[in-house]
Parts: C-alpha cells; structure tokens; sequence
C-alpha cells in the first residue's frame, strides 16, 4: 500500500511535470507569406496588436474588426484587380477611427495611400489644408517685410532630407520692434542646414545670448511637419539652462495590445550650456504644425515663461523609430511573397507621448494657451493676426 | 461557544492520534516566463532568481503519507533582455505571491533519513511588483549624430528605472497551478525534524485576463529550493 501510493504519487508528479502549455504562434508579421488575401488580413490585424502603440486609449475595436472583416477577406480568393479595390477600401474601413495622426497606409503595389486622420479632417471640412495663408505668402510678404525690424532680417534656403524624401529648410529670424526675437523654420531638419540657412540659426541663437534687454521671444512653428528629434534640443535647449522634463514617452513592452514599457521622462537638456531666457517664450501653432512641432510645442509650454498662440494643431504627438528599436511602429506585410516593398506598408508612431499633467494629444491636437489665427481680411490689412497676437501678449508680459 | 469547538477539535487532533507539525522554510527560487515575444527583434526573456519563504503546516495521517499546506510568500521574477544592437536594454520583473499549496506528501527511508515526494495544487495572489532596467529614450538622442552607431544605446540614451509596477486591470493577480517537490528529512529529535526540498511550480492560469483575440498568454514556471524546519505540535504545546 505504501509503495504502491509512493509509485502513484510520484507518477502523478511526472505527469504534471510533462504537462506543456501550449503557447498560439505569435509569429513576426513579415513571416506571413502574404500570398493570399486572408493571410494579407492575418498578417495586418496581428502586425497591428503587436505594433500600434496607441491601443490604451485608442477607441478602435480591432476584435470587432477581425470578426467583421475576416469573413470579408476569405471571400477575396484571387488577386486582381476588382478585389484589390475591395481588400483596399477594407483596409481604409479597419483603420478610419485609428487616433494615431501619423498613420498611413500605402498600397505598394498600387501606389495609393490612406491617412484616417486627413480623411477625417478632409470629410468635415474639405478646405482643411489649403484653410490657411501661412506660411508662404504671409512669410514673404508681410512678416519679412512688415514685421522684422530692418537691417535685422536674415532668411535662407537648403536643401534637406527627411525621411528619405527630398525637400528644402527654409528659415527666417529678425527681431520685431527691436526687442522680439523672431524665428521661423519650415521643417526640423536644422542638423542639415547648410550655407543659406546656418546663418539664420547663428544669428538667432548668438542673439538670445547678446542681445541686450529682449522682452520677448517668438519661435514661429505654423505650418511645420516636424522632422529630426535631434532638433528639440537644439531648439529648446539652448532657451533654458538646466534641463527639465516636459512629458513621458512610452512603447510597446510585448505582443499584446496593452503590453508596454513604463513611462520614460522626456527630458530637454541644455545646448552648449544653454542660455536662461527669462523673458515671455512664444510658440506660435496652427492646425498643421505636426509632430516634432508638436512635441516642441509641448516643450516650450512646460516652461513658467512658455506660451502657445494660435490655432490647435494636428495631433500626431508619436514620436516614430524605426521598428526594431522599440519593438512597435511602422511595419511591412507581405514581403515573402511581394518582394522587398511588400503588400502593405503601415507608418505608425513607435511611442506614444503624454504631456507633463497626463493629457495626450495624440488625434487631437495641442489646444493653444491663446487663441488666434491669421485672417484674409487682417492680411490684406498687412496684418498677421497671431504675430499680433504674440506682441501684444508679449508686451503685457 | 463554535470558537470554542474549534479550539478543542484542535486541540484533540494535536493530543489525539493526528499529528500536526508546523514550522519555516527559505529559500530561493528561480522563475521562467513561458511566453513568445511576438517577433520581438533581438528579444528574449530570461529567468530571474527570487526568495521565498513558508510556514509549512503538515498534518501526518499515517506515518508515510501526510497532507500539507501552509502560507507563504513567493518570487516569481523574470528579465527580458534584448542583444545585438540592442545590448543593454533590459527589464527585470520582480514579482511576489501569497501562495497557499494544499499537497500530499509521501516519505519513505529510515527513522532519521527519510526521503519524501510531494505534490499537489496551490491558489496564490500577485501581491507585490516592481520593475527595474534600461530603456532607449526615443525622445533622447545623443548629442552628437552618430552616422553608423553600433548600439541603440549611443543613438539614444538610456533610461535606467527601478520602481513599483502599477497593477491595471488586465493583470490577472489570482493565480492557480500545480505543484511538485521531492526532499530529504532528518529528524533531529522527537520534536525537530530539519529538511532540504527541491520544488517545482507551475501556473495554469496566465498573468494578464483574456482582453483580446488570439493574446499571447504569460504563465510563470518555477523551480525552487529551500531548507526547512518542522515541530512537532504535540510535543510543543
């Protein structure tokens, strides 16, 4: 009896011992072969839980999505061109609620695109991205001309790369009635400037070290797509002295929706040592001012003396990595069968950020401390309704 | 006057022909997450080390089988590390379990020496966690562009963290699974009985509740060892 229960006892433990957990493949999205539509379907829905960042506040509900489009899918059997446009215009339905203002899709082997959050803005209100003077007409014609002090205005061009596209940075800095310094930038790509636009950023930085008694600074992001992070440094931090935290970043930390690290400070160091600015710091921001302007934005407004007037902006507030470094983001499905491009290329944040009281403005946009927004009538009037704006604020301050 | 009963049903089954021992146990343990990381790029999890510590309650029906159980807190940690180009970003969980087993023990060997198997099942509640490691800040690169850098760590700097992990509702703090053990007792006299126990835990159920279609389930596996003692109650009271 004894060594019978022994023999029982201890087989009973070799069987719970034997007992393996059986674990669903989670496989990397670019293993899917993408040689079908369901498996196209398979591959993004996946990719996607792993790798869209924006899951914990996002409103999607991407299990009704598989449910609903699956079915969808496994009716498209062969590739041509009539379910290409089906399994297109599925794709677009999935992701036209995602928050994510970065998002993009791109259909590699039609060329076509698809970004919610310009679809949503374009769907209430199809003037959105041409409802605006700025920057060009205003920049050329009245703030060179009209609002920087004389013998003061240094302005250029160059030519730069951001995310592998070709384009040029233009910048402009001056002061206005003597005291304000101003400072625009078309992109953050200012680690590329060259001949034409390194003076406009020596003259402006050199200027808020020696200049005496500015009673204001205005740094003029309206219309900035953002760019090179490397460049928030370089910008804010060379307005403080010591550094200081203006938010948190976070990424996925696992397969699942909801796995992520823990929140990282995002912290502004010092350039050079930076200089104390103790005078009002405005950041001027309208409903294009995307991404790196944003996070800049963001930036200033978490100093005593920072301020933000205009219009809200777009709302792409995630920062973007390439994939592997942060194990999310931007991905690619269908490669094994597509070739290098793939089927489907997803551009999507790799982090999400959240400002220093906890609000995240990602889809939504950063609200302005002042509101105000340039106007047709105030322009052919030579004025700049939130440059004005800026001067007044600055003034009372 | 039921406070009273109780009392005295235990107090008999210690006098009585039953034998109760109680006592302590350390020791340390080392845990595995058995999970996949999804395609994680140079990311893998590693087991981790942890303590742990029991007050073993043995009720001796006979004198080669008995039934145990007993509170104790237990480690359940982990790392995950990532290598390559991503050297240096680590994280290691630190977690901790009120763990209560209800097992069978049989022992077999000599008077002194006896040799025992055990096993059995275990409920237990995720009570502590804290999280420690480094992560790349994608919010802060290094102040000199790096064309070519050869780590992930010299184009971003690292955030180093050691803090308490915020529980949120997706994590699944009750858990239940199954146990094993096998050891070595010696009695040292009719009251002490010292013991050396080599255990191994697993959890059925996953760290996190099912929130989502096809979830890459967590269930921690533990392997522990541990040095003991044991009083006989009725010699004690």
């Amino acid at each position: 009896m004894k060594k019978s229960s022994l023999l029982a006892l201890s087989l009973f433990s070799l069987f719970l011992v034997s007992c393996h957990k059986n674990l669903p493949d989670a496989a990397n999205v670019q293993d899917y072969p993408g040689n079908s539509y369901p498996d196209l379907f398979e591959a993004f829905w996946n990719g996607m839980n792993t790798n869209y960042v924006f899951w914990s506040i996002d409103t999607t509900d991407w299990d009704a999505v598989y449910t609903h489009y699956k079915p969808l899918f496994a009716q498209l059997t062969t590739f041509d061109s009539n379910n290409e446009t089906k399994a297109e215009q599925y794709f677009r339905e999935m992701t036209a609620g995602l928050i994510d203002s970065h998002y993009t899709l791109t259909f590699e082997s039609t060329g076509n695109t698809f970004d919610p959050s310009l679809s949503r803005r374009l769907t209430t209100d199809t003037n959105y991205l041409a409802d605006s003077i700025f920057p060009a007409r205003l920049l050329n014609n009245l703030i060179s001309t009209s609002y920087i002090d004389s013998g003061s205005l240094v302005m250029g061009s160059d030519p730069v790369t951001l995310g592998n596209s070709n384009t040029s940075l233009t910048a402009i800095a001056g002061t206005v009635h003597h005291s304000i310094l101003y400072l625009y930038f078309s992109n953050f790509s200012i680690s590329q400037a060259a001949a034409h636009t390194t003076p406009v950023f020596n003259y402006f930085f050199s200027a808020l070290q020696s200049m005496p008694g500015i009673t204001g600074v205005v740094i003029d992001l309206r219309g900035n797509p953002g760019g090179e992070v490397i460049d928030l440094d370089y910008v804010v931090g060379q307005l403080v002295n010591t550094q200081f935290a203006f938010g948190y970043t976070r990424s996925k930390g696992g397969p699942n929706r909801l796995d992520y690290t823990p929140w990282t400070p995002a912290i502004i160091k010092p350039w050079n040592g930076g200089t104390k600015v103790t005078a009002p710091i405005v950041v001027l921001t309208d409903h294009l001012s995307t991404s790196m302007a944003e996070i800049t934005t963001l930036a200033v407004k978490a100093l005593p003396n920072g301020k933000v007037i205009g219009t809200r902006t777009w709302g792409a507030t995630g920062p973007l990595a390439p994939n592997v470094y942060y194990n999310g983001g931007e991905f690619t499905i269908g490669t094994p069968y597509w070739g290098n491009n793939g089927y489907l290329f997803t551009y999507t944040s790799a982090a999400m950020f959240k400002y220093l009281n906890g609000d995240i403005y990602e889809g939504v946009g950063v609200p302005p401390d002042i509101y105000a927004r340039e106007t047709q009538a105030a322009f052919d009037n030579s004025h700049d309704m939130v440059l004005d704006a800026a001067i007044q604020y600055i003034k009372a301050h | 006057m039921k406070k009273c009963a109780i009392f005295l049903l235990f107090f008999y089954s210690i006098h009585g022909n039953g034998q109760w021992y109680a006592g302590f146990e350390a020791g340390g343990t080392r845990n595995f997450l058995i999970t996949t990381t999804g395609g994680g790029s140079f990311t893998s999890y590693q087991g981790a080390t942890g303590i742990a510590f029991d007050i073993p309650v043995l009720f001796r029906v006979n004198d080669w089988l008995a039934i145990e159980s007993g509170a104790g807190f237990e480690q359940k940690n982990y790392r995950m590390v990532r290598s390559g180009f991503f050297q240096g970003v680590w994280q290691q969980n630190s977690n901790g379990y009120l763990q209560l087993p209800l097992q069978g023990n049989c022992s077999f060997g000599g008077k002194k020496i006896k040799g025992f198997v055990k096993t059995g099942v275990y409920g237990a509640y995720w009570l502590t966690a804290r999280i420690k490691g480094t992560s790349p800040n994608i919010l802060s690169p290094t102040d000199t562009t790096t064309l070519n850098p050869t780590a992930l760590l010299e184009a971003n700097n690292g955030y180093n963290y050691n803090q308490r992990y915020s529980f949120s509702t997706k994590d699944n703090r009750v858990e239940f699974g199954w146990l094993t053990g096998v050891g070595i007792s010696y009695q040292l006299n009719r009251l002490t009985c010292l013991f050396l126990e080599g255990s191994y835990t697993s959890a059925i159920t996953g760290q996190q509740k099912k929130y989502q279609l096809n979830q890459t389930p967590r269930y921690n596996s533990t392997y522990g060892i541990s040095i003991g003692t044991l009083f006989h109650l009725k010699h004690l009271l």
